[in-house]
């Protein structure tokens, strides 16, 4: 059991590892993002805010930080169980 | 002899000044105009980014209303006043944002608007045609931030245009699009800051780009 909690722990830290690189690899998770529109008319740029969420260092960093500890703990367990 | 020869170089100098010069807008426009923000023309908005030590933050305030009154015989002599109300300033992080707005930072309830009043344009270049004129000029005038006015000159470019059937798409009368870059400090405008998550995160100074855009025809714009 503890095997497949490592592995487990071991799988969502690369998820997790995606998922922040994808979203920009940010520092700070953010909930809205800047979209460039561009006036056809006089050729100027403004920004528009987009609703989402953007996974940031500041969540994803002690996400981690715990999945790394779980993912350790097993596989110390797995090889007691073994040593057993 | 001397003094005769001394005295016409100050006439030719002091009639060469920029100061007293009196650029012409060079398109058919009679009499002063006031041009009132409008947002059916174009977008207004300031954008502004902080390069700090962890990252560069991007942010926007587009709660932008105002008016510049601008003489075409005489485009030095324009005008004006735009307003910025503090709280429609955002970063893309709610909570940032928060920080931003509090006492700490911008104290959006103390100080809810940043003003900037000009008082007149300086050096400036006017390129026309029969429907446009191009305008380069550096817009001198009082910033008010924080409670804390200081006299700042921006660089700017106008765009002048003639109403024709291809403004009308958007709104009725002569539109003019500003468009201006300017750095500020925000300790010159006693603005510190204190921990969060803006805290030292901000940079000392702060990159400006405005994009203003307005009509000679009251619309909806705000005042």
């Amino acid at each position: 059991m503890w095997k497949i909690i490592s592995v487990i722990a071991f799988v969502l830290i690369l998820g997790v590892g995606i998922k922040w690189v994808s979203d920009g690899a940010q520092v700070f998770s953010k909930d809205k993002e800047q979209v460039v529109v561009v006036d056809e008319m006089f050729g100027t740029e403004s920004t528009e805010w987009k609703d989402g969420f953007w996974l940031g260092l500041d969540i994803a960093g002690p996400v981690v930080g715990v999945l790394i500890a779980v993912g350790i703990l097993g596989l110390y367990r797995t090889k007691k169980q073994n040593d057993l | 002899m001397l003094k005769y020869v001394m005295f016409f170089m100050c006439l030719g100098f002091i009639s060469s000044s920029p100061i007293d010069a009196d650029t012409s807008l060079e398109l058919s426009v009679d009499g002063i105009q006031v041009i009132r923000l409008n947002r059916e023309v174009g977008k207004n908005q300031i954008q502004f980014v902080s390069d700090a030590p962890m990252e560069k933050i991007h942010g926007t305030a587009s709660d932008i209303s105002g008016a510049l009154k601008l003489d075409p015989a005489k485009l030095e002599a324009t005008t004006g006043r735009i307003v910025v109300g503090t709280a429609s300033m955002e970063t893309g992080i709610k909570k940032r944002d928060e920080h931003l707005h509090s006492k700490d930072w911008l104290d959006v309830e103390k100080f809810s608007n940043i003003v900037f009043e000009v008082k007149a344009l300086e050096g400036v270049s006017v390129k026309a045609n029969q429907m446009k004129a191009d305008i380069q000029a550096t817009a001198v005038g009082d910033f008010t931030l924080h409670g804390v006015t200081k006299e700042v000159k921006i660089p700017v470019e106008m765009t002048y245009l003639l109403a024709s059937e291809t403004t009308k798409k958007r709104a009725p009368g002569d539109f003019l699009v500003v468009k201006g870059k300017f750095k500020i400090a925000l300790k010159d405008f006693d603005i510190a800051g204190a921990r969060g998550m803006v805290g030292s995160r901000v940079g000392t100074e702060i990159d400006l780009d405005a994009n203003f855009f307005g009509s000679t025809v009251i619309g909806d714009a705000k005042e």
